[in-house]
């Protein structure tokens, strides 16, 4: 075999080994990210979420959902699991959270209260997929799927 | 297809495989070439047209010395951080052996410089990656380390030599070691950024709605940004006054990097990209390294044998590369200047085609995008910054360099990370592949 033929099977065996390797690495990257996007997703469905219905607050547009953590906190500070920048929020005003698959939603000591379906509450009361949670003005309903 | 290569530490042996099988094939076209070129078997009658020579001890350690690094920093490092990034390795050393391919076919009397340049990197790259101690001795002593890199830096106004005997002033030498402080200053820019933009982010960017950690007036919070101000001024000075464009592009863009990461907000982007056109505009008038580079760039044709020589020569290596190339060692690229430092880009357009171009493109994208899933994942503000920061740092450069050989943007001297001759250049290069490494496997905080 001639030099030029032999170094064009060479050229050929480098751009084979180059491309396979450039494959394997984004098909392994593509993996990756699919796999951690599938947990994400598994993880937040698990939880469930609170939608907003219809509200006076122009900042919180009816249907916004808050995905839902096991302790999600509710009020006007930022760093509230469900942030309601409203005047009627106090900052911490109240918590949701899960124990043993249930729902329970508890006041903090907020200035206007929280209601569940339209009753105030004083104690944590359980809460169940459906109900609506009144924090101030704000209307939130809790959906699991 | 489920179970295949799972774990991180399977994968990256798989594509360091790879990459082993990818640079070993090169160096065997190289030592190739020269016949191909004459056509026949006879080494008497085979020209050597680049000056190498099949007995060349040099030239065969080369890869022998690649493996030996890829291996064991593989082994030592799956040992010591078992969660580490599996892909940065096999990346980064793909492209180190092809750079090394492309440094021996074009400047064979650099060949072996840069293979030993290889093996201090390797070791640089374990002492940070495998030091026992977390990264918050960077952190603490910022100040410091930032002074350190400056002063290295002003050295070169004084005892500052050129190692091609012309040109700038920009490395410090001694016993025929050369390097180039201004390389060394952008990584320690970059950890001084991350280190003081993650313990002042709050009162620099205050966000709306929190309680205010400082005035909200932006000009009441001038103090915070006093400091910051002044260090990036200093450097950008240094680079500046060496007339080294290209590094003062990367420290600005980097800067504004990482100041759009630490506060979310494109304004700075925007006001920071309005300030680099009209310090164009402004060098186009007073300097004249620049108003060659912007005329080099607006219209190569009207100067080609002067002042865009380079550049015309390089945009005729592309043309000449077609989409296959002209296959290693067979095309003529020393017809740039220089085309083994900032013009490799060009080298391997010619020789590796729009084929060979798009696969080193596709892997610094690759190396970029672990980069920040890597800062995605960090713990704490000072890692995410720094995981971000240097990513970013590493594509800045790349896009630099590779944009002003093929003219979508001045030509500005930077090296192409990873495949450009240049020791300091390799050694920092893969420092910041060792601290992402070392910030990959973090687990977070531990427990006491």
């Amino acid at each position: 075999m001639s030099p030029i033929s032999t170094l064009l099977v060479l050229r050929l065996a480098l751009a084979l080994v180059l491309y396979l390797f450039l494959a394997a690495l984004f098909f392994l990257l593509w993996r990756d990210l699919r796999g951690a996007a599938r947990a994400g997703q598994a993880r937040a469905q698990r939880l469930g979420r609170l939608v907003v219905l219809d509200s006076s607050v122009p900042a919180l547009p009816a249907g916004a959902s808050f995905a839902l953590l096991p302790v999600s906190s509710l009020g006007r500070a930022p760093t509230n699991t469900a942030y309601l920048p409203d005047d009627t929020c106090s900052l911490e005003h109240a918590l949701l959270h899960q124990r043993d698959g249930q729902w329970w939603l508890e006041d903090l000591d907020s200035r206007n209260g929280t209601r569940l379906n339209d009753n105030a509450i004083t104690q944590a009361t359980p809460v169940l997929p459906g109900d609506v949670i009144g924090v101030g003005r704000v209307k939130l309903k809790l959906e699991l799927d | 297809m489920r179970a295949w290569l799972l774990s991180g530490a399977a994968r990256e042996r798989f594509l360091l495989g790879l990459a082993g099988g990818f640079v070993l094939l090169a160096a065997a076209a190289l030592a190739l070439a020269p016949f191909a070129r004459a056509d026949v078997w006879d080494p008497a009658v085979a020209a050597w047209p680049w000056g190498l020579a099949l007995t060349d001890l040099g030239f065969w350690a080369y890869p022998v010395l690649w493996l030996l690094c890829a291996t064991g920093t593989q082994r030592l490092v799956a040992r010591r951080l078992p969660n580490h990034d599996p892909y940065l390795l096999p990346i980064v050393f793909a492209l180190t052996g092809w750079g090394l391919a492309l440094i021996w076919r074009l400047a064979p009397g650099f060949g072996l410089r840069q293979t030993a340049w290889l093996v201090i990197a390797t070791g640089a790259l374990l002492a940070v990656a495998l030091l026992p101690r977390d990264l918050r001795w960077l952190r603490r002593f910022r100040y410091t380390w930032l002074a350190a890199g400056l002063l290295l830096a002003a050295l070169t106004f004084f005892i500052g030599v050129n190692p091609q005997g012309f040109g700038p002033d920009l490395w410090l030498g001694a016993f025929g070691v050369f390097l180039q402080p201004t390389e060394v200053l952008k990584l320690l820019l970059v950890i001084f950024l991350a280190a003081y933009l993650a313990d002042r982010r709050e009162q620099l960017f205050p966000r709306a709605g929190a309680a205010p950690a400082a005035p909200l007036n932006p000009f009441q919070r001038l103090p915070y940004f006093l400091p910051l101000l002044t260090v990036w001024g200093f450097s950008m000075l240094i680079v500046l006054a060496q007339r080294d464009l290209g590094m003062g592009t990367l420290y600005f863009a980097a800067f504004l990097v990482m100041l759009y990461l630490a506060s979310g907000q494109a304004a700075y982007v925007a006001a920071g990209g309005v300030l680099l056109a009209l310090s164009g505009v402004v060098g186009y008038t007073l300097f004249d390294v620049v108003r060659i580079r912007v005329d080099a760039w607006l219209n190569p044709w009207a100067d080609a044998s002067g002042g865009s020589f380079q550049i015309v020569q390089s945009l005729l290596a592309f043309a000449a590369g077609g989409l296959f190339g002209r296959g290693p060692g067979l095309g003529a690229p020393s017809l740039v200047p220089v085309a083994h430092s900032d013009f490799i880009f060009a080298a391997l357009a010619e020789e590796w085609g729009l084929a060979g171009t798009l696969a080193a493109l596709g892997l610094l994208a690759a190396l970029v995008f672990r980069g920040l899933h890597i800062a995605l994942r960090a713990h704490g503000a000072f890692h995410q910054l720094l995981a971000a920061g240097l990513a970013a740092l590493l594509g800045l450069q790349a896009l630099l360099i590779a944009g002003g050989v093929i003219r979508v943007v001045p030509l500005t001297g930077v090296t192409l990370p990873f495949l450009s001759y240049g020791g300091s250049s390799l050694v920092v290069s893969f420092v910041i592949v060792g601290l992402l490494l070392k910030l990959s496997a973090d687990d977070g905080p531990r427990p006491l």
